[in-house]
């Protein structure tokens, strides 16, 4: 039954392929595959805490290890045809092993560890239907929140907590429809976040995105962990609910130099089920996750630096991650406000960055391993992109 | 065989008239200009074909040869903004002792910011720019002024570098040690 309904939403999407089709898709079509990416290291060091062990930073991903440390090298691979064309995006080094940290499943499968499935960032096929609509299946890069993976793309070098755990990336179908000039819509059915192979579980998630004139309401929408099945699973064991993320990005030029950008995020998921002896009862409690608000100011003061900064509120509540230190009832706050600078030489950009991270309860150590509740932190990045 | 080159240039080709805006019978704005030279033609097309220009007609006594190109249009606030990219075709069709350019089709794509604040190019922003120019508007009338001068650097690289002549190669003086000294 399940796989039917899938069955039937796969079939509306191709359904609305065909109706949005307006010429027949030539056989062949000539485009080079271009070859672009880039190139990262950085130094960290905290100011005033140890810096010895990897845990020594914000709970934030990337750009979290000690000293002279290794981005990655993201090579990718695309052809832009008029009809069609793909994406292989390619990671290699820290940063691409922890964007892909889901991974490698296969190799695991087959009980061989440190497979080729460990380097694929993106990799997904596309179908220009129309000049409105695209339909794109595999893996791709997630479409909530303002930060990505690949650090040519966001001001600052470090990240913030919520794209530290919102989804990376994504394994499904997906509907892209251009509205008009400022409006678009774009629905997906996707396997659980982070299960970018295959999907061990049998569930799926939806996928939902709308924009106009530069913001964007995106939702994400299903059980990440499977349903618990009562001729499987055993007395006790436990599955969490379905998770709803709801999110908004947004971008304003407040004067001629002055940029904002804008994210805000809302993640739950339900309490969950459990096998009770041999009947599956829901779990009584509340749900969990976190929410949080970040604002991103850029100003240029050349053609060659620009400075920004990033502000951000992160709030977990009823012990939704344990990122941050939490409170008896599970809730704890982060705020981390992060100064960067790039400086443009050609194609290189040197990012030198300040960070504060001053949480609620005690989340970092001072230099006598006590704990505390702030950290500071310098980092500076090299990124070349090609 | 070591070879050198030489760049030549004649008065006449680098004191050229600036630049002026000009217009074919549709409308469409042509910069172009016939340059006579003393070099030949095999010389003229090797030295195009070096300029990464794609052969476009072939023939014994006329080879024509396209590509294209862009740059960046900048709104001048405090700093440069990104407004958008002029793209347009350079063509250069060349005959014994005389070629001549011919830059058309120039397209305006104009960027904005994605929703990652960075500035891409815009859906569906693609303009002809001849429409644009004539708009009385202060920016698009400094954009006329950059555009002009950048066509005029790039007709005088252009001119520069099709009448470079590769030197012979320089007869080496032999130095003999004689006994008789």
């Amino acid at each position: 039954m399940k796989n039917r309904n899938i069955l039937s939403i796969m079939a509306l999407f191709l359904s609305f392929s065909v109706a949005f089709a307006q010429e027949e898709v030539e056989e062949t079509e000539s485009s080079a595959v271009t070859v672009s990416g880039s190139v990262d290291a950085y130094f960290r060091t905290n100011l005033g805490a140890p810096n010895k062990l990897p845990g020594d930073a914000p709970g934030t991903s990337f750009a979290n290890r000690p000293g002279f440390s290794l981005g990655m090298v993201n090579l990718v691979l695309a052809k832009e045809g008029e009809k069609a064309g793909f994406v292989a995006d390619l990671v290699f080094g820290p940063r691409g092993e922890d964007a892909v940290f889901g991974s490698p499943m296969n190799s695991v499968l087959n009980g061989s560890l440190g497979g080729s499935a460990q380097i694929v960032n993106q990799l997904y096929a596309y179908w220009n239907v129309s000049d409105n609509v695209t339909l794109t299946m595999g893996n791709f890069n997630t479409f909530l929140g303002y930060e990505v993976i690949s650090p040519t793309a966001n001001f600052n070098y470090s990240t913030s907590y919520m794209f530290s755990y919102g989804p990376f990336s994504h394994t499904g179908l997906k509907a892209d429809f251009a509205l008009s000039d400022d409006m678009s819509a774009m629905v997906s059915i996707m396997n659980p976040t982070d299960m970018t192979e295959f999907n061990i579980v049998g569930t799926y998630t939806l996928g939902a995105q709308f924009g106009i004139k530069g913001v964007y309401f995106n939702f994400l929408y299903g059980d990440q962990d499977g349903k618990l099945d009562e001729d499987l699973d055993t007395d006790g064991d436990f599955s969490a609910g379905s998770t709803f993320q709801g999110d908004i990005t947004a971008g304003f030029d407040l004067s001629d130099n002055l940029f904002l950008g804008l994210n805000a995020t809302y993640n739950s998921t339900g309490a969950g089920e459990f096998v009770n002896g041999t009947s599956i009862e829901d779990v009584d409690g509340d749900a969990a996750g976190f929410y949080g608000l970040a604002g991103y100011f850029q100003v240029a003061t050349s053609d060659a630096l620009s400075l920004g900064a990033r502000i951000e509120y992160f709030q977990v509540y009823n012990g939704g991650l344990g990122v941050i230190g939490l409170d008896a009832d599970g809730d704890g706050s982060v705020i981390d406000l992060t100064l960067s600078a790039q400086y443009k030489v050609g194609d290189l950009t040197i990012i030198p960055e300040f960070r504060l991270d001053s949480s609620s309860e005690d989340s970092f150590q001072d230099n006598d391993y006590q704990p505390t509740k702030s950290l500071s932190s310098f980092v500076l990045a090299a990124v070349y992109s090609f | 065989m070591q070879l050198t080159m030489l760049l030549l240039f004649t008065l006449s080709q680098l004191t050229s008239t600036p630049l002026e805006y000009s217009f074919d019978d549709s409308g469409k704005i042509v910069f172009m200009e016939v340059v006579s030279t003393e070099i030949g033609f095999d010389t003229l097309v090797q030295n195009v074909e070096n300029l990464g220009f794609e052969k476009v007609q072939n023939g014994d006594e006329e080879q024509g040869f396209s590509k294209e190109a862009s740059f960046m249009l900048y709104n001048k606030r405090i700093s440069k903004v990104p407004h958008g990219r002029l793209t347009y075709n350079v063509q250069v069709d060349v005959k014994e002792n005389r070629y001549r350019y011919v830059i058309t089709d120039l397209i305006f794509h104009e960027y904005e910011r994605n929703r990652y604040g960075r500035y891409e190019e815009k859906r569906n922003g693609q303009m002809a720019l001849e429409p644009l120019l004539a708009e009385p508007d202060k920016q698009w009338e400094n954009h006329k002024q950059t555009i002009l001068k950048k066509m005029e650097s790039e007709v005088a690289m252009l001119k520069s570098e099709i009448v470079a002549v590769p030197l012979e190669e320089e007869q080496k003086s032999e130095v003999k040690i004689n006994d008789d000294w």
